[in-house]
């Protein structure tokens, strides 16, 4: 796709502004600045999107696309979430990105929770190995925070693997209540609040396109 | 030991037909990272349903070609940076001001016409908070849709008015931030 018209790379640079008003105003600094480097030349980040309001996830998502766009391997793994077929789940097939469900769906009203959290451990150890590896230039671990939280899955574990995984690789992790300890290792970290939200004040459910 | 597929049936949830479907006011805003990521994960799902989508951005130039641009056309879905080949931010108050009715021109257009289930309008707080745009008359305008359709609204600073409007409101918080503790900066696949 490089080479088009709107390429970025092959468009004369604008005028910069000179007014001191701030505002996401998009600069290239230097030539190539938009490629993705190889990735000893990348800072691999470790990412935490945390909070109880909603985009944890579907700012994971975003950034699924973006990486998929640049063509970087991305691959998005989702603890505790049964469903396959939610809208994300059939946008990545079409981009031949992998998102897979680890879990068994939603633990509210459950007693019994052995088999989750047996599934997240599962989830965790096929996980351990990607980040390891450096399987994907970005992986994204959905609501991982959940069994760490719970203790399924112990926090330290996670925290050494991502320590040890290849330089340039980026690692998402996703979910309410991350560990401290999680935060601390991390290198972004966004809370994501609840200002305001229409399915507590008006009684709506989840929509199709929106929420799943 | 392998990862598999764990479902047993195909999700409950279906699209509801215009008439009968809540047509939401979503506005991410804060100053954390997230608010168009967010959006641009809406998209993803938006598209998983073959919802019609239209994403339009205030600030970002004509030239803009991130990630998302390129994915997003491998999904058909066209995203329309407003810039048209302008510069935004200029010293010329007047050219910033008629650019950003330029682009909500087109954007009330797409609005009216009910084409869009679902309508991203990235980074449009900052044409409200600039005097650009008309606040009220924007909120007038987004209240007034065709029915069904989802509005997303992203920027910082979204002011009292639009969050009274809205359906959801999520304030991205920064906890930490990889520019701001380590000088890291933006890198292609993750801010574009």
């Amino acid at each position: 796709m490089t080479g088009s018209r709107n390429d970025p790379l092959t468009q004369p640079e604008p005028p910069a502004p000179a007014s001191g008003r701030k505002a996401p105003v998009p600069k290239r600094k230097q030539p190539g600045r938009y490629r993705v480097p190889p990735r000893e030349q990348r800072h691999g980040l470790v990412i935490v999107n945390t909070g109880d309001g909603k985009g944890k996830t579907t700012a994971a998502l975003g950034l699924l696309l973006r990486a998929a766009g640049r063509e970087m391997s991305v691959a998005m793994y989702q603890f505790v979430k049964r469903m396959d077929d939610g809208g994300e789940h059939r946008t990545a097939e079409r981009l031949g990105v992998d998102i897979l469900p680890l879990g068994a769906g939603c633990t509210l009203g459950r007693d019994d929770l052995s088999d989750d959290a047996a599934l997240a451990r599962v989830g965790w150890t096929h996980c351990r190995g990607l980040v390891e590896r450096g399987e994907y230039d970005v992986l994204i671990l959905d609501e991982l925070t959940l069994p760490l939280a719970w203790g399924w899955i112990d926090v330290a574990e996670v925290i050494a693997a991502l320590r040890a995984r290849p330089a340039g690789t980026h690692v998402v992790i996703t979910g309410r209540h991350a560990p401290p300890a999680l935060v601390d290792a991390a290198d972004l970290v966004t809370e994501m609040r609840l200002v305001r939200h229409a399915y507590v004040d008006r009684g709506l459910r989840a929509q199709a396109g929106i929420e799943v | 030991m392998s990862v598999r597929r764990t479902s047993i049936r195909p999700n409950r949830y279906r699209v509801a037909d215009r008439a009968d479907r809540e047509g939401l006011l979503i506005v991410n805003t804060g100053d954390g990272k997230g608010k168009t990521t967010a959006a641009l994960g809406l998209l993803v799902r938006a598209a998983g349903y073959d919802l019609s989508i239209g994403m339009f951005q205030f600030i970002k130039s004509a030239s803009t070609r991130y990630g998302e641009h390129v994915a997003a056309e491998q999904l058909g879905i066209e995203i329309v940076p407003l810039g048209d080949g302008f510069t935004w931010l200029s010293d010329n108050i007047a050219e910033d001001r008629a650019l950003a009715e330029r682009g909500w021109a087109r954007v009330r257009e797409a609005l009216d016409s009910g084409r869009f289930d679902v309508l991203i309008l990235d980074e449009l707080t900052y044409c409200l908070n600039f005097g650009w745009l008309d606040t009220a008359t924007v909120i007038d305008a987004l209240r007034s849709r065709p029915r069904g359709t989802h509005v997303v609204v992203t920027g910082r600073d979204a002011p009292q008015a639009l969050i009274g409007a809205a359906d959801i409101v999520t304030e991205m918080a920064v906890v930490k931030h990889p520019y701001r503790d380590h000088g890291i900066g933006a890198q292609p696949g993750i801010e574009l």
